[in-house]
């Protein structure tokens, strides 16, 4: 027997399992078991000719703190940005830039929990909505995230058809304060538009670019003569039945609540059949090499980030998933960048002290925007993987929309966040212009509306409303974002 | 130093029912009972290991979620994306690829279904009937299509891994209301020992003789003194005070500290544990308060100990040190502390929360989480004093300040330098109206204090009861907690008696009701 392994180190372009399986379902219940929800099919071709080639991408860096929060200096179209963005100049024809973007007044009212500077922010810039609080403290989300949103969408209407590859969920690896993720799932019983009052689950990350690109591209495994580990593998992708009937077994016998489990797990097998089904064809000569099983510690992080950002391209270019979403570590992360070389800032045995972006926000200032300015490095090498060379790697930035967040503005808190959208998606956005977007009560209403907007321009136009049901911060999508 | 209750009224003891459970946290919490309960990380790796022999990687199964602490939370814990089912998916086909499938599975020649069943039967510890047997027995042939013979075997136990079977238990009971012996054999088992039931407890399960009091009490005194139970009971505690997530290297004094020193962490609170419950017979609050630790050299540098040093754990005394018992050892200190600095909130929250398991109603408002200004001259202690007779403050503060017992210890478990934090700023107060308050000079004195309040047996006797049955005490349970607290007051506070008590009780044998 050949030595297990859990992931195939090499990708092989032949998919010998491939017939196999298909004799199999022929043979097997599991048509039965896919009717719930082959309606994923019914009008895959015309969803697909319409916005099945755009893109998602949000981005989420922590602890912009800085007091004069320098960002876009000059008046008018004529501007230029500060040192902590200036690499993003090289996209300024793809970019919107924001103005005293601020959405402080919808935490003021609407969250009563402790850290409304920390976790609030870092919750509504995705979702729109303040975080769950336990106890007095946010801990959780509780709304699901434009991603998230986007990617059941994309589910139900079949642009997407493997459940597994409805996006792709990373971290660089940093710590967390209170809420471990910006992202949040989309409940069993979403439906489009539904708003939640309890804490729903964080979606899960990515630490290891190993295994995202596993995530991305793991069908892509051959079977060999029938006492591997990879013939096991493949045949394991044929044996969801028996569970699946001895779920159904159980089920009868429980109550209501009982019952809602197993069907929740019913389901996940189901979806977990989909994506063993789903047929995508690609050239094999355009799959990525996979990475190895890396370092993600801080000083690794470059290295950690060049292999996400490949495979972020092959992922979109190949159409394995339209939805990526990114965080730089955690809500109020002390997120470690050695290579800068900053050391020990602060007082010793001062929790805020330390050689991270936390502690520079706190003590030294002045060198803060070396943080934004790697930060901004490394989002501009996704941006310019994305907008390609123009020959063999055609430009998909047009068909994206890549969204940067940070965590805070000019203080603790939600004023003066700066948020940046790249991208046209499609011909939709209106790329190369600077908006001011106030930090008054009656501008806090645009942050949902820019959510709005890149999930009407992702094809998700059912969508009405969005996070916090107050009326006041639902008035659609934000008009002058478009072209 | 126990202090009197300064208050004339109410009750320094109150009646359980008055309080129970609107005092625990998370009020707002689901807790049910579904009938069905999907077996934790732990409790997987176990069983698989029992049933394979292979002790598999469960990192990638979807974290067990939280209720108050405890990560068996029957109501919330499902596998809800299809990410999840394929973790457990190729949990399966590793184990199913490394087991020795000639010990588990071994068939002469093509399998017959009485070694299918060889197999099935003890990884499902219940008997198969023959439509089950028949989805294996297909499988089996179906593999032998495309796998070599060997590999269909293992297919067959790749997908017993993914059975209901194995990642769920019920509780629905039969006609009479009670657990049926099969359910109560995987209920006492995985309370106990924390996997599925061995072959005693199964035969005693199919002959139906585990429903006879007299058996269930013997087969409840053995678990208990079964190796595997220490094992159970260490998982629990360090569930309840959350310590299983302790990253060192997340401080920023990790570069100061030695290679492997949080595994001598992990195992000075595990050894503390087994010799106190289990070898001396003690009591929670002798946990609470022992002054007996083992450590190896590593700790005991860590701790200022003179005399020992390399790898090999010995036993060592902590008088003449500040600490004592297990709240005070290096991974409870380290886990519950920010990277750096001083964590006197955070150690409250810690006891409040998760020793006390009490939470804030949310009348009490949101914390301000900054200090008055003009304090510049106060010492760190001192500044936080006002929060404890200032509205709204001291709703919280007045309990949450009890953090500063532990405050002479920084964020990895050390002594503070005495000219940083000084024995003056431990003093406090642990105040929960309307029990009696506990007043404090010391470490020590704080944990003896806080070891005999009645919050404490009420934390640790719902938890333990909550970790038995899936799910946080209900209104339906306040007799049977009342009654636990008082066996447990009447054995003195004996872990092992509280786990028997538990097991035994009539609640914890009902199943659960099904209604249409």
């Amino acid at each position: 027997m050949k030595s297990p392994k859990k992931r195939s180190s090499a990708v092989r372009s032949v998919n010998g399992w491939r017939s196999k399986r298909r004799t199999f379902l022929r043979n097997s219940v599991l048509a039965s078991l896919l009717a719930p929800v082959a309606k994923y099919w019914d009008d895959m071709a015309e969803a697909q000719a319409m916005v099945g080639r755009r893109n998602l991408i949000l981005i989420f860096l922590p602890n912009g703190k800085v007091a004069s929060n320098e960002y876009i200096l000059g008046a008018g179209d004529d501007y230029r940005l500060a040192f902590g963005y200036e690499p993003y100049m090289a996209f300024k024809d793809d970019m919107i830039v924001f103005d005293e973007y601020g959405f402080q007044g919808m935490i003021n009212a609407d969250y009563t929990g402790d850290h409304g500077g920390h976790v609030a922010p870092g919750a509504v810039m995705y979702s729109g909505e303040v975080p769950h609080a336990v106890d007095g403290a946010g801990r959780a989300g509780m709304a699901p995230s434009i991603d998230q949103i986007v990617a059941w969408d994309l589910l139900e209407k079949g642009h997407i058809t493997d459940p597994l590859r409805k996006s792709l969920n990373i971290k660089m690896t940093g710590s967390s304060f209170r809420l471990p993720a910006v992202y949040t799932g989309t409940p069993a019983d979403y439906t489009l538009g539904a708003t939640y009052s309890r804490a729903l689950d964080p979606v899960s990350q990515h630490n290891q670019p190993q295994d995202g690109f596993a995530q991305m591209f793991r069908d892509f495994v051959e079977m060999g003569g029938g006492d591997s580990l990879e013939d096991l593998q493949a045949f394991g992708r044929s044996i969801l039945d028996v569970p699946s009937a001895e779920l159904a077994g159980i089920q009868r016998t429980l109550p209501a609540e009982g019952r809602r489990i197993l069907e929740e797990h019913l389901q996940s097998i189901r979806e977990l059949e989909l994506s063993f089904m789903d047929e995508t064809v690609i050239d094999p000569a355009m799959v990525p090499d996979p990475p190895g099983s890396m370092d993600t510690a801080p000083t690794n992080h470059p290295a950690v980030w060049d292999q996400w950002v490949r495979i972020i391209n092959a992922s979109l270019r190949l159409q394995r998933t339209h939805v990526v979403n990114i965080q730089f570590g955690g809500v109020a992360s002390r997120f470690q960048i050695p290579e800068l070389g900053l050391g020990f800032v602060g007082e010793s045995g001062d929790s805020n002290s330390g050689s991270d972006h936390h502690s520079y926000t706190h003590w030294d200032e002045s060198n803060v925007p070396l943080f934004m300015n790697w930060y901004a490095q490394r989002v501009t090498e996704l941006l310019g993987a994305l907008r390609g060379d123009g020959s063999e790697a055609p430009n998909i930035l047009r068909d994206s929309a890549v969204a940067v967040g940070m965590e805070f503005g000019r203080n603790h808190n939600a004023r003066d966040m700066p948020v940046m959208l790249f991208g046209q998606l499609g011909d939709y956005l209106r790329s190369g212009q600077r908006l001011t977007w106030g930090n008054e009560v009656d501008s806090y209403h645009k942050h949902v509306g820019m959510l709005m907007a890149l999930a009407h321009g992702m094809g998700t136009t059912g969508l009405t409303t969005l996070g916090n049901p107050n009326p006041a911060y639902q008035r659609g999508v934000a008009a002058e974002l478009l072209r | 130093m126990v202090d009197p209750d300064p208050r004339p009224d109410p009750d320094p003891e109150p009646d359980p029912e008055d309080l129970f459970p609107t005092f625990l946290l998370e009020p707002n919490a689901a807790s049910t009972q579904p009938g069905v309960r999907r077996l934790t990380r732990a409790e997987l790796r176990r069983t698989v290991f029992d049933a394979t022999g292979v002790d598999p990687d469960v990192d990638a199964i979807l974290d067990d979620r939280e209720i108050i602490n405890l990560q068996n939370d029957a109501g919330r814990s499902t596998v809800n994306e299809p990410g999840q089912m394929l973790a457990y998916l190729e949990l399966a086909t590793d184990v199913a690829g490394r087991v020795d499938i000639d010990a588990r599975l071994p068939c002469a020649a093509t399998c017959t279904d009485a070694e299918l069943r060889g197999y099935l039967e003890p990884a499902f510890a219940q008997r198969l009937d023959e439509t089950d047997l028949a989805r294996y027995r297909d499988l089996y042939v179906r593999a032998t299509d495309t796998l070599s013979a060997e590999f269909a075997r293992r297919a067959v136990v790749q997908a017993s891994l993914i059975s209901p079977k194995i990642i769920y238990r019920t509780e629905v009971g039969d006609a009479s209301g009670e657990l049926t012996p099969h359910e109560l054999a995987d209920k006492i088992s995985y309370f106990l020992i924390g996997r599925g039931p061995d072959a005693e407890l199964r035969a005693l399960a199919d002959d139906g003789t585990l429903a006879d009091e007299v058996v269930l009490a013997g087969q409840v005194d053995r678990l208990l003194a079964d190796p595997r139970a220490e094992e159970a009971l260490v998982a629990f505690f360090f569930d309840w005070l959350g310590l299983e997530h302790l990253d060192l290297s997340l401080k920023l004094a990790a570069d100061e500290l030695p290679e492997g020193l949080d595994r001598s962490m992990v195992e000075e609170a595990s050894r503390m544990i087994r010799r106190v419950v289990f070898q001396d017979g003690g009591t929670l609050r002798e946990l609470l308060t022992t002054r007996t630790t083992e450590i190896d050299g590593n700790l005991a540098a860590h701790y200022g100990i003179s005399g020992i040093t390399g790898a090999e754990f010995q036993e060592a005394s902590l008088e003449g040190t500040e600490r004592a018992g297990l709240l005070t050892t290096g991974l409870v200190l380290a886990a519950h502390a920010k990277e750096s600095g001083r964590s006197p909130m955070q150690r409250g929250n810690f006891l409040i929360a998760e020793v006390m398991t009490l939470g804030f109603p949310a009348e009490f408002g949101a914390a301000a989480m900054t200090l008055p200004d003009g304090v510049e001259d106060l010492s760190f202690r001192e500044q936080f004093e006002p929060l404890e007779t200032t509205q709204p403050c001291l709703n919280c503060h007045r309990m949450l300040n009890a953090g500063f017992a532990f405050d002479v210890f920084d964020s990895v478990g050390r002594r503070f330098p005495a000219d940083r934090v000084g024995p003056e700023e431990t003093v406090a107060t642990f105040d929960a109206p309307p029990y009696a308050s506990v007043s404090f000079d010391t470490t020590v004195e704080a944990v003896e204090g806080l070891s005999r309040h009645a919050l404490m047996r009420r934390s640790f006797v719902g938890q333990m009861f909550h970790s038995a049955q899936g799910s946080a005490p209900s209104d339906d349970d306040a007799d049977t907690m009342s009654d636990l607290e008082d066996a447990y007051e009447a054995t003195e506070g004996d872990v092992l008696a509280l786990m028997r008590e538990i097991a035994l009780s009539s609640r914890f044998r009902a199943a659960v009701e099904v209604s249409e």
